[in-house]
């Protein structure tokens, strides 16, 4: 009898292995239609947009769209207004999405606890996250209108003098990452909630036993087993956080002058008002190296927090 | 089906999923083949001559539009265009950003699939480099089309029709004009002493010292960056103070906007904006002015006078009763109000084009714009002659006709040069509001921006091929 004999033994028979062929090849073609879209919506946009970064196409010039090379990037290195726009994303990224994941690792642990009226109030925390980013910039520039809005109101009424929110770069900045901050925390606190509920009690009651505080049992014990949550929710708030071009669309269109043209926005301004769409794709391409970028550093966390590879 | 002859009851297993991947991939091609025919986008049809008078009748056109008041209007009775023509008119709308982004790539694409497209005056002249639209001279002159008896081009305000032409050609026809006037308080006016608005320049410094408070500034007017927000206000201090775009517009294109009438522009523009406006003034777009207005937020706009319809509307103004409307005020140069124009144009690839044209011509007819005016907000007539219309008169009405007497004389006095007519407009625009919203912001002298941007500009103007150093 072969080795494999037994319960399994039927799974390696030749006509059990030609079925299971078969029934691969079954789910292949049923995955083809899926696997078709997603290439053309995915990858084909981005070929494209590969090979426009190396023409020189303007919509407005019927005989533009020559091949010139690596000309688009030269011109995007020597651009001081590119140098701009990435210092500006990556403050939009990193200061919001550190806020996000402190926020979200709060409410999560709060909202984790057994009471009747946190469990039932868990709906009013994820609202933000269903408003559409556009709506949300425009409620958020209303709110903030120094003497109209209701924000500088309700800090007069604690005695805070409440600045001009969209007037000046600062404070522009400020407003626009806490309206991404706003927006974007019920995600973490979902994930990291979901995390937290499907931890077992046991290493708790043993921390507990072993006379562990709460900020202990907190820092040894559940951050460590929710880490490869917080690793994945971090990885999708900063790639995520690279869409805040909507609420700055709505809110400043990347003032006051340019201190919240962040780069998906200045690919904007080039591809559909200037209609260089040339150049516009490589900027394009900048902001995807930048993902790029950061998503290999999130890599290394990965390994270094998880040991994972 | 084939009889199962199978000796195992997996080999008889695989014979099914056989069979079903067969018949799965006919339903893959059956449904992509329904998909494919289902997402063939809609293109006009044109007919043959119909032996009528209708000689276009079952040709469909694809207009697209932008939602403007006059849009707004006539897409209600779109209708009666198919009752007098036998030609369907298919509306898509748009918000006027999009519709922007929408036309230029559908025209770049020159598929035909849009017969009829709106556009800004502001986008004529690169529309014409890039070769995107059909000039309106060979249809407006040739009796075979066109009874000018009837037709009447006269009797379309002079300064938003000649903002349609470029290269000496017609290109479009505008159904809507956008100028500005002041509106302001007259309490608070008169409150310090002032029996009208400001006229000047040093008059609307001197008015705003005097009445600007903190819980009702003195002033507000656009000063978001953008070329439709700060850009559409400023230039009424820039040309004013005698600042010029260019060296000799269109002989020399070298920039000329750091000259010192240029920075003093922006400086003035940033105290009566700045120093004298709504704490939101370097954000303000024009749905912020009217609100600060409409709550009596503010003592004096600068806005569109199309937009008195929502200023003046009593249902949502607090002040109405105290509020006047004046001319802008002038500078040393002159007076300079704003003025842009949306008209429609005729897509080059279009294969409906004389079908098309009938559609323009029943635009611009007096009783589509009386009807328009009537039925909406549309305002902004492009007929002469419907401004005076007792009916449209007894509509807008404010101020005992004053309001309308003040557009009317606006819309003769807007210069189509407002803001320089040329294809690369969108960039120099946008660069443009960014350095005066620095200044309003006060993140760079005003002299400093302007030298930035005086550089920027002799860069794209060079690149663009006016001229080599």
């Amino acid at each position: 009898m072969p080795a494999h004999a037994g319960v399994g033994a039927a799974e390696w028979h030749p006509a059990a292995r030609r079925s299971r062929v078969a029934d691969e090849r079954t789910y292949a073609w049923l995955l083809l239609p899926a696997l078709l879209t997603l290439g053309v919506l995915s990858l084909l946009p981005i070929l494209v947009t590969v090979w426009l970064s190396l023409t020189s196409w303007n919509l407005m010039v019927p005989t533009s769209g020559a091949f010139v090379g690596l000309e688009n990037y030269g011109r995007m290195l020597a651009d001081r207004y590119f140098g701009n726009a990435v210092m500006i994303t990556l403050i939009l990224i990193l200061g919001p999405v550190a806020l996000q994941m402190l926020l979200g690792l709060g409410l999560a642990l709060h909202l984790h606890r057994d009471l009747p009226l946190l469990r039932a109030s868990r709906a009013v925390f994820i609202t933000p996250m269903v408003i559409p980013p556009v709506i949300a910039g425009l409620i958020w520039k209303v709110l903030l209108i120094p003497n109209l809005g209701g924000v500088n109101y309700f800090l007069g009424l604690v005695g805070v003098s409440g600045p001009n929110w969209l007037e000046t770069p600062i404070w522009a900045l400020i407003a626009v990452g806490l309206v991404a901050v706003w927006e974007d925390t019920p995600f973490v606190m979902l994930l990291l909630l979901a995390a937290l509920e499907s931890l077992p009690t046991e290493p708790f009651e043993a921390a507990t036993v072993d006379g562990a505080s709460a900020w202990q049992r907190l820092r040894y014990v559940t951050i460590p087993l929710i880490m490869p949550a917080i690793l994945v929710a971090l990885l999708f708030r900063i790639i995520a956080s690279l869409n805040i071009f909507p609420v700055i669309y709505v809110m400043t269109k990347g003032g006051p002058g340019r201190s919240t043209e962040v780069l998906s926005y200045y690919a904007f301004t080039h591809g559909f008002q200037f209609l260089d769409i040339g150049y516009a794709s490589a900027l394009a391409m900048g902001l995807f190296a930048l993902i790029v970028a950061l998503s290999g550093l999130f890599m290394l966390l990965r390994v270094r927090f998880t040991g994972a590879e | 089906m084939r009889h199962s002859q199978c000796k195992d009851p997996s080999e008889r297993q695989g014979q099914r999923a056989s069979l079903s991947r067969r018949d799965l991939l006919r339903l893959a091609i059956g449904t992509g083949a329904a998909t494919l025919s289902a997402s063939v986008p809609r293109l006009g049809r044109a007919a043959a001559p119909s032996p009528s008078g209708k000689p276009y009748a079952g040709t469909t056109l694809q207009v697209l539009a932008a939602r403007i008041p006059y849009v707004d209007s006539t897409a209600k009775f779109i209708g009666e265009f198919e009752e007098l023509t036998g030609i369907k008119a298919q509306l898509d709308l748009y918000s006027i950003t999009e519709g922007y982004q929408k036309a230029t790539v559908e025209l770049a694409a020159a598929t035909g699939a849009y017969d009829v497209v709106w556009a800004e005056n502001m986008s004529i002249p690169q529309y014409v480099k890039a070769g995107w639209i059909e000039p309106l001279d060979p249809f407006v002159n040739d009796p075979k089309y066109t009874d000018l008896g009837k037709f009447r081009p006269d009797e379309i305000p002079a300064g938003p029709l000649n903002s349609y032409r470029a290269d000496g050609k017609l290109y479009g026809l505008p159904f809507h004009a956008g100028c500005c006037i002041m509106y302001y308080r007259t309490d608070i006016l008169g409150k310090q002493g002032f029996k009208t608005a400001p006229d000047t320049f040093d008059e609307l410094l001197e008015v705003a010292r005097k009445i600007h408070t903190r819980e009702v500034p003195a002033m507000a007017m656009r000063g978001a960056r953008g070329r439709d927000n700060n850009m559409w206000i400023y230039p009424i201090f820039f040309n004013g103070s005698g600042a010029k775009y260019f060296k000799e517009y269109p002989k020399d294109m070298h920039p000329t906007v750091d000259s010192a009438e240029a920075v003093k522009s922006v400086e003035f523009y940033c105290t009566v904006a700045g120093d004298y406006g709504i704490p939101n003034a370097a954000s303000a777009s024009f749905d912020d002015i009217i609100l600060a207005i409409q709550e009596g937020k503010v003592a004096m706009v600068i806005e569109g006078a199309p937009l008195g319809s929502r200023i003046l509307d009593r249902s949502k103004s607090k002040f109405v009763d105290q509020l006047d409307v004046a001319l802008v005020p002038k500078g040393p140069a002159g007076r300079f109000p704003p003025l842009n124009a949306h008209g429609w144009t005729i897509a080059k690839a279009s294969k409906r084009k004389e079908a098309a044209w009938e559609f323009l011509k029943w635009s611009a007819s007096p009783e589509v714009h009386l009807k328009a005016a009537l039925t909406g907000t549309h305002v902004s007539v492009m007929r002469n002659s419907v401004w005076k219309e007792p009916e449209f008169l007894k509509k807008y009405s404010f101020g005992g006709g004053k309001y309308l007497a003040l557009f009317a004389e606006t819309l003769k006095i807007g210069s189509p040069l407002y803001r320089p007519p040329v294809p690369e407009w969108p960039q120099m625009g946008e660069r443009f509001s960014i350095s005066v919203n620095e200044a309003l912001t006060k993140q760079k002298p005003s002299a400093q921006a302007m030298r930035e941007l005086q550089g920027d500009l002799l860069k794209l103007f060079k690149d663009a091929g006016y001229y080599k150093a």
